[in-house]
């Protein structure tokens, strides 16, 4: 049998280097595409997670807290359920204060009972409802 | 055939006869010729498995780059489409008016409740995940909208004046209470309708919508006076006032109510 050693073909390892060449490429790309398409994606839902909500709070966006329970409600998003009865609290708060002063008895008594019920949901997060009790003058 | 000596029957191969011992000449000439077959067929079968191989292996190569480069233009094509901002709010809209035109009847249920239930703050945030602003759907509640939209922002400005939120801008009580006053301002244009010069017998204004408006001009006025300690006089008359003026009285209160918040600020 003879074992003649075969001459490379120079357009197969031209190939080759293509082949390794686009492997790259389309290493590169599909970052640039998951990349895009979880930003869409994300943008799509507007919901918000426990970190960002940390976040907003850590800068007292209560707004933003607020904006956030209200966006992961309509998104079917539960997971940073404490912050949602923090900001379900901040939300009567600032209503209770409203109703109270302008002598809307009903009104505010149905807000305070809303304080009252989150108060007792958001566990360690109650360290916000008394910062947000002083800068309401509660 | 024969041995051309003794007669002897022998074979194109033998080369002497195995009777008689003499040399058989046709076997010479017919083993140079298979040699030379031999090495023919060799050669035409190393030829073509070496074409064949080379085409083989050329081939497959350039299928495959093909196939990458088809997958790496397609690839190429979505990243297009989604990493415009604009295509990637188009289809974000697309997407959404599908689940809204999906959930129709859920979605103009939870609007009435809201409605109802003068949900001012709910309404906004429902109103900007559905994107319904431009939703033919719900002209009607175009108004509506604009009231509950303008509620919320002058709550989240009033929001941001009590808890201190300097924005990503830096911004201050000075700039909350400018953007307060230019929601007020506008009431009367956008959500009464004057801009627009709605009839007031327009079905925006008709039934449960005009009495939504109503209560929401209502709602924020008292949200305003109790938040800035306003007057019941001063309350009532802001709708009337120019942009500057309720921007000038708003902050004049702000810097007594929330002082604070206003350290350091003139």
């Amino acid at each position: 049998m003879k074992n003649k050693k075969k001459k490379p073909d120079p357009v197969v390892m031209l190939l080759d280097f293509v082949i390794v060449v686009m492997i790259f490429v389309l290493i590169a790309v599909g970052f640039r595409l998951y990349f895009y398409v979880h930003l869409t994606t994300r943008s799509m839902k507007f919901s918000q997670d426990a970190s960002r909500m940390s976040f907003d709070l850590s800068r007292d966006d209560y707004a933003a807290l607020i904006e956030g329970k209200y966006m992961n409600t309509f998104n079917g998003n539960n997971d940073a359920k404490s912050y949602h009865v923090l900001a379900d609290y901040v939300e009567a708060l600032s209503q209770y204060k409203i109703f109270s002063k302008k002598g809307y008895d009903e009104k505010a008594l149905e807000q305070k009972t809303k304080m009252d019920r989150s108060r007792k949901e958001m566990g360690d997060l109650s360290v916000f409802a008394d910062k947000a009790d002083v800068m309401f003058g509660n | 055939m024969k041995c051309k000596y003794c007669g002897y029957n022998i074979g194109l191969e033998d080369e002497r006869c195995p009777h008689c011992g003499n040399i058989n000449d046709e076997a010479a000439k017919h083993i140079a010729d298979m040699k030379q077959y031999q090495e023919d067929y060799e050669q035409t079968k190393e030829a073509v498995i070496t074409k064949t191989t080379r085409f083989n292996n050329r081939t497959s190569r350039a299928v495959i780059i093909a196939i990458m480069a088809a997958v790496a233009a397609v690839m190429l094509i979505i990243t297009g489409r989604y990493s415009d901002i604009e295509s990637r709010e188009k289809i974000k809209k697309e997407k959404v008016a599908k689940e809204v035109e999906k959930n129709r009847e859920n979605v103009t249920a939870t609007l009435k409740e809201m409605e109802e239930h003068r949900e001012y703050l709910a309404m906004s945030y429902y109103i900007l995940n559905h994107q319904l602003r431009g939703d033919e759907h719900y002209s009607d509640y175009s108004r509506v909208f604009t009231a509950a939209i303008s509620y919320r922002s002058i709550y989240d400005d009033i929001l941001n004046i009590v808890d201190g939120y300097k924005g990503y801008e830096e911004e201050g009580p000075k700039e909350w209470c400018d953007n307060i006053a230019i929601y007020i301002s506008d009431w009367n244009s956008y959500v009464g309708g004057e801009f627009w010069d709605d009839s007031p017998e327009s079905s925006m204004h008709a039934g449960e919508h005009g009495a939504f408006l109503s209560d929401a001009k209502k709602a924020t006025q008292d949200m305003v006076q109790v938040y800035f300690d306003l007057s019941d006089e001063q309350a009532a008359s802001m709708w009337t006032m120019g942009r500057d003026e309720i921007s000038g009285m708003l902050y004049e209160k702000c810097r007594d109510l929330y002082p604070e918040v206003n350290g350091g600020e003139e």
